[in-house]
């Protein structure tokens, strides 16, 4: 077995840079899993750092209104002028500034069409759930002042605090316990991530020692040596799988400790099974890689450029329900958006009936596909170095 | 003569195949991947038409039902997607995967769902209104109950905005930080090349720098024109990138092009200066020194919201301090200050420190490179 001893020779020179990324990994995933929350929680309204400037002066409309305001935010002073405000917004000390402008009430009850106007913090689903109470209040009071006379402010506030009140009850059709919920939101997030550490240091790892066992002078020798090359070949696919399922194993043991809830149910199974075929994947591709390039600088780069674009586009990094059309239909054309795809799957099944899991065991064999795909073109790709090395 | 050493030294640059990668396709990349990723973030155009199922207990009259099936998710585009059919069928459907949700009832609508999402949210903001304004039916009707004749169904069902975002092409945009995160990370991402400058001329750091210096050549003289050439190099890679986000990605920079070049042209000189200092005062192998500097760079990226764009926030917020000695969140925040602010002192603030720490690195690194002499090496 001295090919498969050389193999891991070989890996422990390059053991930093395989650490490098474990470590990297395991680190942001410590940081980040604090934030992934029971999904229940989730949608909980907190209350809304705000700044109101109030430009429209005493009305009965308007000091109703930031009454009724006061349930849903924690008021903040206005700022003295414009960049002061856009400080706040900045360092997000506010999260939204509504501007009440002049002239609002009285056009209100006229009309309407003079609007509040609003500044908020990107991408804050609190602002969104704030503008839509403030929508609420103001369609529900034109209605009430309209059709119900001489109503006073305090009525009127009452009235619509109640009718607010009144929400749809959201049933869950499988009643899904909050621990295997979170666990099974922690391990799709975990192993999503982990595809991208896959692919970064198996290029980095299984390329780096693939190009030293293909150098020119080396595969010389093996071929004047008495070992086969079938013997060879046998001895480095063993070490390859080795590695692989060693690092998955570690990483698998470090997600179930990560994990808060620290449960293995038919999902982690299934989770992990995914898992494994696309180290798989990733390692044909690591492999084609190794004996395709011809330096060892080359390697480094390929490893970042591949891992991270292929993460962009296929939804690692942003879930893919937040991705384009094209660019996921382009990302289907990756093995690694079906890997995210299953997992994203796996999150929620819940029956494990065929028709639930047939499509979960479908994306499994387009990444099976792809391994057989990737490892048809090494093999020519290797056919023709060795017709070409004599 | 200054100037041939110049013109060979932009040839060996330029035919260092992997700090090509590095420096001018690996930002472009990066880029490429923030605008496919981030581009359809919160864009309300793209949510698709939801599958959902309706059981309407076989009520006659259903106004609901009405609402239900004209309600818009954009001009053209329909909210839902309605299967008409009783609760069983429904369940079927949504184990299946047919459909996202299904609602019971039209008196009092239940929602029921296989899982928390956006389309869930969605239908569910879309039956509470529905329910809080047939409550506010009711409560007025018990007020007034000649309402409905003075048209209240039809006032009640005129969902209005009363809400009309600042329209100012500066709002606070999570995206820019990522954009101009990466443009600062390439501006002192310059570092490697004062790496390579210093090792190249140092008669301690390789075969090449000590064959340099028995040449006849004045070594600082050598020294300027070898920086200028690298650069030259970097300033080719801004200016692509730049191109490339301007043009082809169409990032917003805002007016001050003129100032965003200084702020570029500042930090590629602190990343030369970084790399030079680095090189001269860490005294350990070539790797040790990459490594070093790759640890301030993209850990520099990563604080200035590189990677996650809350970073820079949490950075400004927590830990304000490593946010002004960071050149990396400087150059992106002298950036983001001139698009964002009207005023400029943040800007000149920004430059300021980067100037200072400039200085400070030209300064430690000359100090090591001058008057170095050796009797044999």
């Amino acid at each position: 077995m001295q090919v498969f001893k050389t193999y891991f020779k070989i890996l422990k020179k390059h053991k930093t840079s395989v650490m490098v990324y474990a470590f990297l990994f395991l680190a942001l995933t410590v940081s980040i899993s604090s934030n992934i929350k029971v999904e229940n929680e989730q949608y909980k309204a907190s209350k809304v750092k705000t700044m109101v400037i109030n430009e429209d002066g005493q009305s009965a409309l308007v000091d109703g209104f930031i009454k009724y305001l006061g349930d849903y935010v924690i008021f903040v002073e206005p700022g003295e002028d414009e960049d002061a405000i856009k400080e706040a917004l900045f360092y997000r000390k506010v999260v939204y500034v509504l501007t009440i402008p002049e002239g609002f009430s009285e056009n209100f009850l006229k009309d309407g069409t003079v609007k509040l106007s609003k500044q908020t913090v990107p991408d804050s689903i609190e602002s969104m759930s704030l503008d839509n109470n403030i929508n609420n209040y103001f369609n529900m009071a034109k209605v009430y002042l309209k059709h119900v006379p001489n109503l006073d402010y305090d009525k009127l506030n009452a009235y619509i605090v109640k009718n607010i009140e009144n929400e749809t009850q959201v049933n869950f059709d499988v009643e899904v316990k909050d621990d295997v919920s979170y666990s099974n939101g922690f391990n799709t997030y975990f192993f999503n991530y982990l595809g991208y550490i896959m692919i970064a240091v198996f290029i980095t790892g299984v390329s780096m020692i693939m190009f030293s066992f293909n150098g020119l002078d080396i595969r010389r020798r093996h071929t004047a040596s008495p070992l086969t090359s079938r013997r060879m070949n046998f001895q480095l696919i063993l070490a390859n799988l080795i590695f692989v399922l060693g690092f998955l194993i570690v990483f698998m043991i470090a997600g179930y400790y990560l994990n808060k809830s620290r449960m293995i149910n038919a999902n982690t199974l299934l989770i992990w099974l995914n898992a494994l075929v696309f180290s798989l994947t990733a390692l044909s591709m690591s492999y084609l890689i190794g004996i395709t390039v011809n330096s060892r600088k080359a390697i480094g780069a390929i490893s970042t450029a591949l891992s991270l674009s292929l993460s962009f586009l296929s939804g690692i990094f942003v879930p893919q329900q937040y991705l384009g059309a094209s660019v996921l239909r382009v990302a289907s054309f990756t093995p690694t958006y079906w890997y995210v795809k299953a997992n994203n799957a796996l999150e929620n099944v819940t029956s494990f009936k065929w028709n639930e899991m047939s499509s979960v065991f479908g994306y499994m064999a387009i990444q099976i596909g792809f391994t057989i795909a990737i490892i048809s073109i090494a093999l020519v790709v290797s056919k023709r170095k060795r017709q070409q090395a004599f | 003569m200054s100037f041939q050493l110049y013109c060979t030294r932009l040839k060996c640059l330029f035919r260092n195949r992997e700090n090509m990668f590095w420096c001018y396709m690996f930002p472009i990349l990066l880029a490429t991947c923030f605008f496919f990723a981030f581009n359809n973030l919160y864009k309300v155009e793209d949510f698709e038409t939801i599958q959902i199922a309706y059981d309407n207990e076989g009520q006659e009259a259903d106004a609901f039902k009405e609402l239900l099936s004209t309600a818009k998710m954009s001009d053209d585009k329909l909210m839902f997607d309605i299967t008409y059919c009783d609760k069983t069928k429904a369940k079927q459907l949504l184990e299946n995967g047919n459909i996202e949700a299904y609602i019971v009832g039209s008196e009092n609508p239940m929602l029921y769902v296989k899982e928390n999402g956006l389309n869930e949210t969605i239908i569910k903001s879309f039956l509470d209104n529905y329910k809080q304004m047939s409550g506010t039916v009711e409560t007025i009707l018990k007020e007034n109950p000649n309402a409905i004749k003075e048209g209240l169904l039809d006032d009640v069902m005129q969902y209005k905005e009363f809400i009309d975002e600042v329209k100012s092409d500066k709002n606070p945009d999570s995206l820019l930080i990522y954009f101009y995160s990466l443009m600062a990370y390439t501006c002192i991402f310059a570092a490697n090349w004062g790496l390579d400058e210093v090792a190249n001329i140092q008669a301690n750091l390789s075969g090449r720098g000590a064959r340099m210096s028995v040449s006849s050549i004045n070594k600082m003289k050598l020294f300027v024109c070898n920086l200028l050439a690298a650069f030259t190099a970097q300033l080719g890679s801004m200016i692509l990138l730049f191109l490339y986000m301007f043009y082809i990605i169409k990032v917003d920079f805002g007016e001050n092009l003129g100032y965003l070049l200084i702020i570029c042209l500042i930090g590629s000189f602190t990343g030369l200066a970084l790399g030079g200092t680095v090189g001269v005062w860490v005294k350990k192998k070539a790797e040790v020194k990459e490594a070093i500097l790759t640890l301030i760079v993209l850990g520099g990226g990563f604080l200035s919201g590189m990677m996650i764009a809350d970073m820079k926030v949490i950075i400004a917020e927590k830990f304000p301090l490593l946010g002004y000695i960071n050149p990396v969140n400087l150059v992106a925040d002298a950036m983001y200050s001139l698009y964002y602010f009207d005023t400029y002192d943040r800007f000149y603030l920004d430059v300021v420190i980067l100037g200072i720490i400039t200085v400070v690195l030209c300064i430690a690194s000359y100090v090591g490179i001058r008057r170095k002499n050796y009797a044999s090496i």
